[in-house]
């Protein structure tokens, strides 16, 4: 069915993105139009798919590991500022460097803009279509639940839902070469 | 009363009947059976399609992949398939639903039973269990059915 709203008007209205008018149209649009409907659910699907899916990363990642390592990191590093009493050429060397420190901040920022701007005028998505045979498919991948005999299990999922899932399952007795 | 069965008789005219929709609810499974190994630096031209997956979830460790055998597997709801597997061991997998386009299926192969929900027309990747000198992958796609 050919509908003449353009998709980014529909996902700006996922994302509440419009104005109120525009808003109401689009509203009244999904309401009569199934192929626009179709559209905002899907988005809507994926949306919580993904959600869901970096939300189950997140939850077994291990953040307590990392923390642990990042507090002892923080210990460490007071525990030698208070320890010693600091003399004139290193109080010189922290009065330039917190001088020196925000531009070197500000620096890095516009060199990182620069990077992700010429990144983005090469990126894929502003050069030509990919080939027929390459897979663009959204690979959106949800993990409720499992169980496992023996070995261990460990899920590999991209939160973009760009690259397929893997579904690790190593048998400790068995050998990879 | 009289609305209902008039709406049923039409809709039995047109040829809808609301049991035949659900055992039309159906999906398709194609299973590539991968062999991946470190020797050579091969990836079978009818992995092609894939080829960047693989190398990006597994090229760091293999260089080599070979399809086995494509299984496809067309699965009404509720109902299972079995594909024997090269290690001997079986992939089971039943379609239990669709949640909008996310399409849920139970999934067993050697020792390891899951749940998942997967986008219509995606694909994911079962890994990890050797195989003469390598790995197997399996490359699960699903697809619902028109």
């Amino acid at each position: 069915m050919h509908c003449d709203i353009k998709t980014d008007m529909l996902e700006r209205f996922v994302d509440d993105d419009l104005d109120y008018t525009e808003h109401k149209t689009i509203k009244a649009h999904i309401a009569l139009c199934p192929h626009c409907k179709e559209h905002v659910d899907g988005v809507l699907q994926v949306r919580v798919a993904l959600q869901e899916s970096t939300a189950q990363q997140v939850s077994s990642a291990p953040l307590n590991m990392l923390w642990a390592r990042i507090e002892r990191e923080l210990d460490q590093t007071g525990a030698a500022t208070t320890r010693q009493s600091r003399s004139v050429g290193e109080r010189l060397q922290a009065w330039w460097l917190s001088v020196a420190r925000p531009w070197a901040v500000t620096s890095a920022v516009t060199a990182l803009g620069v990077v992700l701007g010429i990144w983005a005028l090469h990126s894929p998505n502003n050069g030509p279509e990919p080939p027929a045979n390459v897979d663009t498919m959204n690979h959106a991948f949800v993990m409720e639940s499992y169980e496992v005999l023996n070995g261990t299990v460990i899920i590999d999922v991209d939160p973009e839902g760009e690259a397929p899932a893997v579904l690790w399952h190593f048998i400790d007795e068995e050998e990879h070469i | 009363m009289h609305s209902i069965w008039m709406v049923a008789v039409i809709a039995s005219s047109f040829g809808y009947s609301p049991m035949e929709n659900a055992q039309t609810d159906s999906i398709q499974c194609d299973v590539q059976i991968i062999h991946a190994t470190k020797d050579g630096n091969s990836i079978d031209p009818a992995l092609q399609p894939i080829a960047r997956y693989l190398t990006r979830s597994f090229g760091s460790r293999y260089r080599s992949f070979r399809q086995i055998k494509l299984a496809k597997l067309q699965l009404g709801l509720h109902k299972e398939g079995t594909e024997k597997l090269p290690n001997n061991t079986d992939l089971k997998l039943k379609y239990t639903g669709t949640e909008k386009s996310l399409l849920r299926l139970e999934m067993s192969v050697g020792g390891l039973k899951t749940n998942v929900k997967v986008h219509n027309g995606g694909l994911f990747f079962q890994a990890g269990r050797v195989y003469r000198g390598g790995m197997l992958i399996l490359a699960i796609r699903v697809q619902k059915q028109q």
